[in-house]
């Protein structure tokens, strides 16, 4: 059974976390382009105040950082850079909602996404992954 | 290590156009603060009345969802596919006192409470 054996279905398991986690920031990022309104009153006041920008500006900011870098994430380009700034960026939503049901749930995608930083070796179905073999074969 | 860094400063700029460049085309789309929107239209201009709970049970599913808090009855209908926490959390409260589960997770929260009071049609008839 070639099928189950740890060595054949391995080299997609950071294939699955990669893709898998940036259909969420995908997701979110495009929803608070989409809805602006509905998302609002998830910025906190302190940081409209100190930023001097509005709350719909806030949340088209952050929705577009989100959508560029769950594309670069998507398609693993620059993975190491691009999950550690989503990862830096769900830690602090998560510190900002704090210990709540959300915020448990933001701290487990930072993990989740840190994970993704910190594995060095591009996984095999990313841009990174091409590149370096291209580099390799040059 | 030069080589390494160049290309990923490079794309860090590239990436951050990119994303003013959609903040400011989306920013072109939203919604004037000063006029109201349509959710807020809707639920400002269905009348100030009182319900009994057997009506706000009635409003028990996503599609149709109403529930109270604090006494007072809300049409979270409009919101519902918008709550960032997901449908499934929010249409718990369907149809059925959501006092504790609002205090639970949004109490304190200045923001969630005045979306709320925007939703509000009514109150619980005693």
């Amino acid at each position: 059974m070639k099928f189950l054996s740890a060595a054949s279905y391995s080299a997609y398991a950071p294939v699955v976390l990669r893709v898998g986690l940036s259909l969420v920031f995908l997701w979110f990022g495009s929803q608070q382009l989409l809805h602006k309104a509905s998302w609002t009153s998830f910025i906190p006041d302190i940081v409209v105040s100190l930023s001097g920008l509005s709350a719909v500006t806030l949340v088209v900011f952050n929705g577009a950082f989100e959508v560029v870098f769950g594309l670069a994430l998507l398609a693993g380009f620059y993975t190491q850079l691009s999950a550690l700034i989503l990862a830096l960026h769900m830690f602090d939503i998560a510190y900002v909602v704090g210990y709540d049901a959300i915020g448990v749930r933001d701290f487990g995608l930072a993990v989740a996404t840190l994970a993704i930083a910190l594995n060095a070796t591009p996984d095999i179905w990313s841009v990174d992954h091409f590149l370096a073999s291209r580099n390799r074969t040059e | 290590m030069k080589q390494k860094i160049i290309p990923a400063v490079i794309f860090l700029v590239v990436a951050g156009v990119v994303i003013l460049i959609i903040t400011q085309i989306a920013k072109k789309n939203a919604p004037n603060p000063t006029n109201p929107d349509t959710t807020a239209t809707a639920t400002t201009t269905i009348p100030a009345t009182s319900f009994t709970f057997a009506e706000v049970a009635k409003h028990a599913t996503a599609a149709d969802c109403w529930t109270t808090v604090n006494g007072n009855v809300y049409n979270l209908t409009p919101f519902v596919s918008k709550h960032p926490g997901g449908v499934g959390a929010i249409s718990q409260i369907c149809g059925v006192d959501g006092t504790a589960a609002f205090t639970d997770q949004h109490g304190g929260q200045r923001k969630p409470e005045k979306e709320l009071a925007g939703l509000e049609i009514g109150t619980l008839k005693k």
